[in-house]
């Protein structure tokens, strides 16, 4: 009543919408200190009912069925995991036997043997590209071979 | 003390965890999204950094031996994930530390959420010069309020030396705004 009568007598008044302002600085002002600190020191803002927001989002993230389903499936997982490997290792297995099957030996053994011919053939009657290949020890040696088979012999 | 070890208690109980999590969350939310901001700067950064720090807190409650106080762990989990935040950035951009940091501070102008005027960007681009030490000190004392031994948990240096750390920054921050 006091404060009325001072308004009135002394004919203070105060800005439209003073008061609704003045209430919305006093809650601001309870707000944890950190928060007006980092607002008014810093002039960083977030958006509007962000913390709100924020912490729904965040209870969502860590809610307790995603982790009952992880656990649920993680016995499951172990199992196929186990099964994977064993068939991963058969595979491996299977393979290297296979390797050393007899027949799959002949074949291989045989188709070499076919490539390596026809590169010594090849490489026999390739004496240029022969003499790449030769040690210049044995260069004298072969040229000498060379003159008296093909110089001498086919004369 | 004995109000918080029930707290913890209550936070790996299967049967409380949930409600003791969403009081955990309500009480430090704020703090620890402040504590990010200082560091990342910007607000959808801080909000990415803040989501994964709870989600690691959350995580990580089973295995909190108590050693430190809840809050100093999480502060440390919520710096640490800041600071794993700017390496992958910096990483991921191919730049240096120093070409990031600038990079940000321009971001900052025109991030929405930034509302600050000349002179608090100024006093960011002041923090912003310091070495890195000396930065998150100054920003865990004088905005944070953290006790220097919480600070000295939090980035496991010696209390004598962030004391020291403390005052050189102070001095720096007031030399550029001198300038």
């Amino acid at each position: 009543m006091k404060k009325n009568t001072i308004y009135n007598k002394e004919g203070f008044s105060v800005p439209n919408g003073y008061f609704k302002e003045n209430k919305t600085a006093i809650l601001k002002s309870t707000e944890p200190t950190i928060t007006n600190k980092s607002k008014t020191d810093l002039g960083f803002s977030t958006p509007n009912k962000y913390f709100a927001n924020s912490e729904t989002t965040i209870l969502k993230s860590v809610k307790p069925s995603n982790t009952s389903i992880f656990y649920k499936y993680k016995s499951t997982f172990k199992y196929g995991l186990a099964i994977a490997a064993s068939i991963l290792l058969l595979i491996v297995i299977s393979t290297n036997f296979s390797s050393l099957n007899p027949n799959t030996k002949i074949v291989t053994t045989l188709s070499k043997k076919t490539e390596t011919n026809l590169d010594s053939t090849l490489f026999y009657k390739n004496d240029p590209l022969l003499s790449i290949y030769l040690d210049d020890n044995y260069s004298e040696e072969y040229l000498d071979e060379f003159a008296l088979e093909d110089l001498v012999f086919s004369e | 003390m004995i109000e918080e070890s029930l707290f913890i208690q209550n936070l790996k109980d299967p049967k409380t965890k949930e409600k003791a999590f969403t009081k955990l969350l309500d009480q430090y939310q704020q703090r620890l999204y402040w504590h990010i901001r200082k560091i990342v700067l910007l607000h959808e950064d801080a909000n990415d950094v803040l989501q994964n720090t709870f989600i690691k807190i959350h995580k990580g409650l089973p295995k909190f031996k108590g050693d430190s106080a809840l809050h100093t762990w999480m502060y440390r989990i919520a710096y640490n994930e800041s600071l794993s935040f700017l390496n992958k950035k910096q990483k991921m951009l191919k730049i240096s530390s120093e070409e990031l940091t600038t990079k940000i501070l321009g971001e900052l102008k025109e991030d929405v959420y930034f509302e600050g005027n000349k002179i608090q960007y100024q006093l960011q681009q002041a923090i912003n010069t310091l070495p890195t030490k000396q930065k998150r000190v100054f920003q865990m004392r004088y905005y944070d309020e953290l006790k220097f031994s919480e600070i000295s948990e939090i980035l496991e240096t010696s209390q004598g030396a962030l004391k020291a750390s403390y005052h050189i920054a102070k001095k720096k921050i007031e030399a550029f705004l001198k300038q």
